[in-house]
């Protein structure tokens, strides 16, 4: 028994990473038109409303004269989030802002409590899947995504030309590599006890 | 709201507070200084902020500085003993404003863009003076005359610790929302020494930025950069003019901070209120947040997007915010600010 020690933890270790390698992200919203409710695309984007929506996609561009943002509650029940939280955007950025590089992907709960993410425009370049770490923002987040919002941090006069596919919530490798082990630990100790 | 002596202002992107000694001058102004602290940022990674100018400069110059109107014109104002010293008020190297502080246009402010002895010529915003109901005579409207401030008065030179250089593509940049709702960008240009319009070069030193101006300081700078203004309180009513239809940047107005509900927007005639589909929008810029667009329900200002009651949404001091409004109407309306605190106490 005390032999066959090391060799089950790194076993438990392998498979833990195994795990972590396949984890699968949770979708918290798509964002097209067979996919979630209206987006509620505001101001610039909306003066004029410059945006396309397929069944599957959102395509918006603008920043023309002032200031835009989309913000959009999610049409089924509320995701969860695991802790910590990391989100993945997948979007195509067709054209860069000409100033301020960021935006932020701002999660909701239903009390309106949020957790904020910052992404680049020019990560998305040519299309990507792009994570970021949710920190706290606003209120004591319940752990439920009830709606999210992109907020913008440019000047009223640039504009921006993107797409967006899907925005997900992904489990930390940490995160998952800790629970896959603490599984594996559980499984191989009742095979043991098992042949016990 | 009574002015503390302490006049507490928190200004722009960083949002510090700068406490500044209140003095009475000589003509009974009360003056302060207003700082503006605009974050450090990269040139690849630039950063903004909001910025308004809410102090006036003293009043000063040759003739009746002061006075009461004895006639007024579509776009002139006269007052027949003023005395005044002809085109001092109007050198491109130090322009001036004339402010209304009596009667039913009570702090409408206008640059003056000629002058003589007696009349002063104005760019009055697009609509006539004569139907603003200045009272003219022994017991006419009351006036007083100041410098403006410009781009260059206002943030100086890289000495000062702007960022400037070959382009707009690696200089701070100074965004101004013109009469026509069209972003003007300036930056300071290094061969030349001068603030320059980014597209056409013109030399822009002397753009006046008036009192009443939203400006968007977009900052590439390693470095904060923090600019100390100077000036009088504002002392009467604001009335600003606003668009109709599209963007109109505004400056809070105020060395203290406001809110929407203060404010004074939900009353502009013709202001849309209602469902947000239909209604007009206040955008407030917050460093940390980023953009976050309002709208009147009817009862309530309310956030787009999560629906938060936000009545008490701060409009800080030396900020500024954009309205939007959804009209298709080319002409302006008047955004009446009752003045938030009490001078008199």
């Amino acid at each position: 028994m005390t032999d066959m020690a090391p060799a089950r933890t790194l076993c438990c270790f392998a498979l833990a990473l195994a795990f972590a390698s396949t984890a699968v992200s949770q979708v918290i919203t798509g964002f097209g038109s067979s996919e979630q409710n209206p987006l509620n695309i505001n101001s610039d984007f909306v003066f004029p409303w410059a945006g396309t929506q397929t069944a599957t996609t959102v395509s918006v561009t603008g920043v023309s004269n002032s200031a835009g943002g989309i913000f959009q509650s999610l049409a089924s029940s509320p995701v969860f989030l695991p802790e910590p939280e990391v989100i993945a955007l997948t979007g195509t950025t067709v054209s860069l802002p000409g100033g301020v590089t960021q935006f932020d992907i701002v999660l909701y709960d239903a009390n309106n409590n949020t957790l904020r993410a910052t992404f680049d425009w020019a990560s998305f370049v040519g299309g990507a899947t792009v994570t970021a770490d949710l920190v706290a923002d606003e209120g004591t987040f319940d752990g439920s995504v009830a709606s999210w919002e992109l907020s913008l941090f440019g000047s009223p006069n640039e504009e921006v030309s993107f797409t967006f596919d899907e925005l997900a919530v992904v489990p930390e490798p940490a995160v998952v590599a800790l629970v896959g082990g603490a599984g594996v630990m559980l499984l191989l100790r009742r095979r043991r006890r098992a042949r016990i | 709201m009574h002015i503390p002596l302490k006049l507490a202002v928190a200004v722009g992107g960083a949002l510090l507070v700068a406490h500044s000694p209140v003095v009475h001058a000589a003509t009974s102004a009360v003056v302060g200084y207003v700082t503006l602290n605009i974050d450090a940022a990269t040139e690849s990674s630039p950063k903004i902020s909001t910025i308004s100018l809410p102090l006036y400069a003293p009043i000063t110059g040759n003739g009746a500085v002061t006075g009461r109107f004895t006639s007024v014109g579509a776009s002139s104002l006269t007052n027949s003993s003023a005395g005044w010293t002809a085109g001092a008020f109007s050198q491109s190297s130090q322009p001036h404003l004339v402010k209304i502080t009596s009667g039913p246009a009570t702090g409408r402010i206008f640059r003056i863009t000629e002058n003589n002895a007696t009349s002063l010529t104005v760019d009055n915003q697009g609509t006539s003076l004569n139907t603003l109901g200045i009272g003219v005579g022994s017991n006419g409207d009351t006036y007083e005359i100041f410098p403006a401030d410009t781009i260059r008065t206002v943030f100086g030179s890289p000495a000062d610790g702007v960022v400037g250089g070959t382009n707009a593509d690696v200089a701070d940049q100074v965004q101004i929302l013109n009469a026509a709702g069209e972003w003007e960008v300036f930056y300071f240009n290094t061969p030349t020494g001068a603030w320059v319009a980014a597209t056409n070069s013109a030399n822009s030193d002397n753009r006046v930025i008036r009192p009443d101006e939203g400006i968007v300081y977009l900052r590439r700078g390693t470095t904060p950069l923090k600019i100390v203004l100077t000036g009088r309180v504002p002392d009467t009513t604001s009335r600003i003019v606003v668009r109709n239809s599209g963007a109109s940047a505004i400056g809070s107005t105020w060395p203290v901070d406001t809110t929407l509900a203060t404010s004074g927007i939900r009353e502009i005639s013709g202001w849309v209120s209602g469902p947000i589909a239909t209604a007009d929008q206040v955008q407030i810029y917050s460093p940390t947040k980023g953009w976050r667009s309002f709208y009147h329900d009817g009862t309530n200002w309310m956030r787009v997007g999560p629906a938060i009651i936000s009545n008490d949404e701060p409009i800080p001091a030396g900020t500024a915010v954009v309205l939007a409004r959804r009209g298709s109407s080319s002409d302006t309306t008047i955004l009446t600010q009752n003045q938030p605190y009490n001078l008199n106490d």
